[in-house]
């Protein structure tokens, strides 16, 4: 307030021309009440020390609570502090931290809210805004801001009990009928000896007991070691909302490896999507608080620059967790065509992996290049994400090229994969 | 829905719509002790403290002792205060507040009248009511009442504004009402108007600088005659030559400024949080009064033990940069203003006059002529006189005024006035009357039968013209008749001195031929004739000290006569 600064001029001009001391003393206490304020103001900021507690990462759905912990570090109390803390509106679930508090010295005080998980995303919690000012309003409120933190919401995750998958691999750990995949690891029993079986699975102690040959049964089992190849190429996608589509893709992506991965298989990624934290320059929807992806030019100028590089298949839940946090982030963009991409993008891996090629249909195009996969050794499998009315010629296509083709439109086309385990059979 | 049912639908509406002070959501409003003790506490010592300043000053000026008025003008700012902050209730938005105030107004007039007199000990005399009655401006024109009724005035001016300052700045009930509710469900008609609490801290900020700047003029003003005193205390206050009462107006003002202030600010802070629907904790508001107490009281403190402006070197720095930038100043527009005297005599053609000032001739004040003093007439006037007419009418006015206003505001307030007690009074006055007139009645009866009694028995030849011997006790009767007294024994000493009063003769007739008889009293009879024909028909009412000339005349024309009948003896 200016008018302040002119009371105290004035009464400065009247203590000296009409020499009255005692003037001084209102001085005194009205330059002490400003320069208080002035002194102090900066100081309360300075000592506040503040921390942000919560998990930063959360599954589709999940509550997650936050908790605020702000200390006065300081000597002196503060008598007000405004604490308002930014949360993206997906992300919103109740009330919203705005309060107001007094803090004495020393002391710590905990805010808590909740967030929802409602999309996946790598979403910026805060920053925390920190308002204070002095009793008089003197001066003018002195605002401070803690840093924002980031939270990871991982894609909806659709519980799968059986895929039953072909795999070209053997000595897995997924039981399969196929008995060329037999796994001398796996004993089931004991049969009579036949003409051609091997002297070698000949039990020799059933034999001697019995007085006749006596052959060992195995299970059989494969190793499916997989890799989901997840086609977020915006050209790919031409039916109805491309946006849902390549969400939906890359949640049946997420259920899949996923599930692999509770089978203790190895699973790996490759998409030729977009991470926007590989962009040096990267912010946040201020309305949403998702992460921004950087801009078309930017991306049409060198694409490949913001895909991710591949992840190679391991098992393990750490490496599930990995794949998950790039699936979080991973945006739909026009990069590069499946048909030009695929070949290319699988030269890496080792031969006989499976790979779960997610993709927007099964055009010719993609069948050729699944064909091309097939005769370098991989087992493919289509899963197509847009609806096709006659998709029973792609799946005859896909049989005569030698793989497999689903089609996984909605969540209910998934269920082929939730049956229970002795149901279980390949569609 | 029956009727019933719509009734009570519409009674928890309007329930819900009042919110209780207890309820949750009126968390935000500042507490109803801040609100109706505190603040009207702060305000009324705010005001009462310019005010006292203005009257300590005036006892310098005038001599007389003002300062005691201080404790009415306190009265008067709480009384205000009270008054806003009920007349602001919800209940009260159907009274007329133009009339209340008036009628508080008027409440406060007479009060003022009773303290004034009271504490001048000018209560009027029961001799002079009917002067009072008959001049009713005489009552209100006198020197304290005029001045402390200004001070008054502008002291209840000041504190209902403020109070209303306050009420507008904390939040009402109808932002409470629509702010506390979800935002889905708030309706937009029923958002209340933003009111910019900012500007209004910033009006009174502004309010409370220029009364600052006024009290420190006073102050200032106040200490030019006062002698430097005693120097040797460590406390730099007490080395002030300032009144001490000043003194404690000055802190009182500044220190109840700065925490209304405050107050302020927590209210305009408490309405942004509520719009901005900002959650508050409770401690808030707590340590905000704890905090303003604390900063203003350890500030006051330190700064009584710094050194004051003169004591140190810099003050006699800056005390002579601005006596410099004073005197050039005084010499630029002094050289400015001959300057323009030269331009402006070019332009008319005089020379600008040597002298400024023009020389004034003193001028004698106009010697009294000497008016003839109208001898009253000896026959009761005839004509109604006007003046008591329109006397009596003010009174009447007056009165009934004062108890409509006064039973009006009393009225509201919620004080009732019992009427049993008074119909009761009334019967006991009317029995007592009644008892009276009776018993007069049979005494009459009882003087009649008396007089009848002794007019029938036979006079005595003595007794005969002697009228029945009466002691008279002379302090015992007023001034005009100890008058009438002293003529009327000297009339009946010349009686039996040998010059009796003829019947047909007047006072002054008489007197001329007293003056004959007695040559050497002639100048006491005169003067003895005047008072009697004053105290017989002047209107003009006589004092105690009147008597006493006109008694010691008596004495002497008594002892004349004596002296005359012992020398003819």
């Amino acid at each position: 307030m200016g008018n302040f600064s002119a009371l105290i001029l004035i009464l400065l001009l009247l203590a000296f021309y009409l020499r009255v001391d005692f003037i001084f003393y209102v001085i005194y206490v009205s330059v002490g009440i400003y320069a208080w304020g002035r002194w102090l103001l900066p100081r309360t900021i300075k000592n506040l020390h503040s921390k942000r507690h919560y998990d930063s990462h959360a599954f589709w759905g999940e509550l997650v609570p936050v908790t605020i912990q702000l200390t006065n570090k300081g000597r002196l109390p503060i008598p007000w502090i405004q604490v308002q803390e930014s949360v993206a509106i997906q992300l919103k679930t109740g009330e919203p931290l705005h309060q107001v508090v007094s803090l004495g010295r020393g002391e710590t005080t905990e805010f808590n809210y909740k967030i929802i998980a409602r999309r996946r995303g790598y979403y910026q919690l805060g920053p925390l805004r920190l308002t204070t000012g002095d009793l008089f309003g003197i001066h003018p409120e002195l605002v401070a801001f803690l840093p924002a933190d980031y939270l990871t919401i991982y894609p909806r995750l659709t519980p799968l009990t059986q895929l039953g998958l072909p795999s070209r691999l053997p000595f897995g750990t997924i039981a399969s009928h196929q008995r060329l995949f037999e796994d001398p690891a796996r004993p089931m029993g004991i049969r009579d000896f036949r003409s051609g079986d091997t002297i070698r699975q000949i039990n020799w102690k059933a034999s001697a007991h019995t007085r006749q040959l006596m052959v060992k049964t195995f299970q059989p089992a494969i190793s499916l070691e997989t890799a989901v190849l997840l086609n977020l190429h915006t050209g790919d996608y031409t039916f109805g909302n491309r946006k849902d589509l390549a969400e939906w893709a890359i949640e049946v992506a997420a259920s899949l490896a996923a599930h692999l991965v509770n089978q203790r298989q190895g699973v790996g990624l490759i998409t030729n999507g977009i991470d926007p934290l590989a962009s040096q320059q990267h912010g946040f929807d201020e309305a949403t608080g998702r992460l921004l992806r950087p801009s078309h030019e930017l991306i049409q100028a060198n694409p490949k620059a913001f895909i991710p590089a591949a992840i190679p298949p391991r098992n393990g839940r750490p490496h599930l967790i990995k794949i998950l946090e790039r699936l979080a982030r991973i945006e739909a963009e026009e990069t590069v065509s499946f048909a030009e991409w695929a070949s290319t993008a699988c030269l890496h891996l080792n031969w006989g992996v499976t790979i779960l090629a997610i993709t927007a249909n099964g055009s010719e195009s993609v069948c050729q290049s699944l064909h091309r996969l097939v005769r370098a050794g991989f087992n493919p499998i289509l899963i197509a994400i847009e609806p096709v009315y006659d998709f029973g010629l792609v799946r005859q296509r896909a049989r005569q090229l030698g793989f497999t083709a689903y089609n996984v439109h909605t969540p209910r086309d998934l269920d082929r994969w939730r049956r229970p385990y002795n149901v279980g059979a390949i569609p | 829905m029956s009727l019933k049912a719509a009734e009570k639908k519409q009674d928890d509406s309007s329930k819900e719509a009042f919110l209780s002070i207890d309820d949750p959501r009126l968390a935000f409003i500042t507490n109803k002790w801040s609100r109706t003790i505190v603040q009207p506490l702060l305000i009324s010592v705010l005001i009462t403290a310019l005010l006292s300043a203005v009257l300590v000053f005036a006892e310098l000026v005038t001599d007389m002792v003002w300062l005691p008025f201080s404790f009415f003008l306190f009265f008067v700012c709480l009384e205000g205060c009270y008054t806003t902050l009920w007349l602001q209730q919800p209940e009260r938005r159907l009274l007329n507040h133009t009339a209340y105030r008036a009628a508080e107004l008027l409440l406060l007039a007479l009060l003022l009248r009773t303290f004034a007199w009271t504490f001048t000990s000018s209560w009027p005399n029961l001799a002079d009511i009917p002067e009072l009655l008959r001049l009713p401006q005489t009552v209100f024109l006198d020197a304290p009442f005029i001045f402390i009724g200004i001070l008054t005035l502008i002291g209840w001016d000041r504190t209902t504004r403020l109070s209303e300052t306050f009420t507008k700045l904390s939040i009402d009930q109808a932002e409470v009402y629509y702010y506390s509710k979800p935002v889905s469900q708030r309706d937009s008609s029923d958002k209340p108007v933003r009111t910019n609490r900012g500007e209004i801290v910033f009006a009174f900020f502004r309010q409370w600088i220029s009364g600052a700047l006024i009290l420190a003029l006073l102050t200032s003003l106040s200490n030019f005659d006062v002698v430097e005193i005693y120097r040797g205390s460590s406390l730099a206050l007490a080395r002030l030559g300032l009144r001490p009462e000043l003194l404690l107006f000055l802190l009182l003002y500044f220190l109840a400024g700065f925490t209304l202030l405050s107050q302020a600010q927590l209210a305009a802070m408490n309405a942004r949080w509520l719009i901005n629907g900002v959650t508050r904790r409770g401690r808030v508001e707590r340590s905000w009064h704890r905090y303003t107490i604390w900063l203003l009281g350890g500030i006051a403190l330190l700064a009584a033990f710094l050194p004051l402006g003169s004591t140190f070197a810099i003050g006699n720095l800056l005390q002579t940069i601005f006596m410099v930038i004073s005197a050039v100043a005084s010499f630029i527009v002094s050289l400015f203003s001959t300057l323009l005297a030269i331009l402006l005599s070019l332009f008319t053609g005089n020379p600008a006059p040597e002298t400024a000032e023009p020389l004034i001739q003193p001028t004698l004040p106009p010697i009294p002529t000497p008016t003839a003093t109208p001898i009253p007439s000896a026959l009761p006037p005839q004509t109604v006189d006007t003046g008591l007419i329109v006397s009596s009418l003010f009174w009447a006015v007056a009165i009934v005024m004062s108890i409509t206003a006064v039973s009006f505001f009393l009225r509201e307030r919620g004080v009732k006035v019992n009427t049993a007690v008074f119909q009761r009074l009334w019967q006991m006055i009317r029995q007592w009357l009644q008892f009276t007139w009776r018993e007069a009645g049979h005494q009459m009866r009882d003087l009649q039968q008396a007089v009848r009694t002794r007019l029938q028995r036979e006079p005595k030849e003595n007794e005969e013209n002697k009228p029945p011997w009466r002691f008279i006790r002379l302090n015992a009767l007023s001034p005009r008749e100890q008058i009438r007294y002293f003529y009327l024994s000297t009339v009946k000493r010349a009686a039996d001195k040998g010059v009796p009063r003829q019947q047909a003769e007047t006072p002054l007739e008489f007197a001329r031929d007293l003056k004959e008889s007695w040559p050497d009293a002639e100048e006491d009879v005169d003067i003895l004739t005047d008072a009697f024909l004053e105290a017989r028909y002047g209107r003009s009412p006589i004092e105690k000290e009147d008597v006493n000339p006109v008694k010691k005349r008596w004495r002497q024309v008594k002892s004349s006569l004596r002296r005359r009948s012992e020398s003819s003896h």
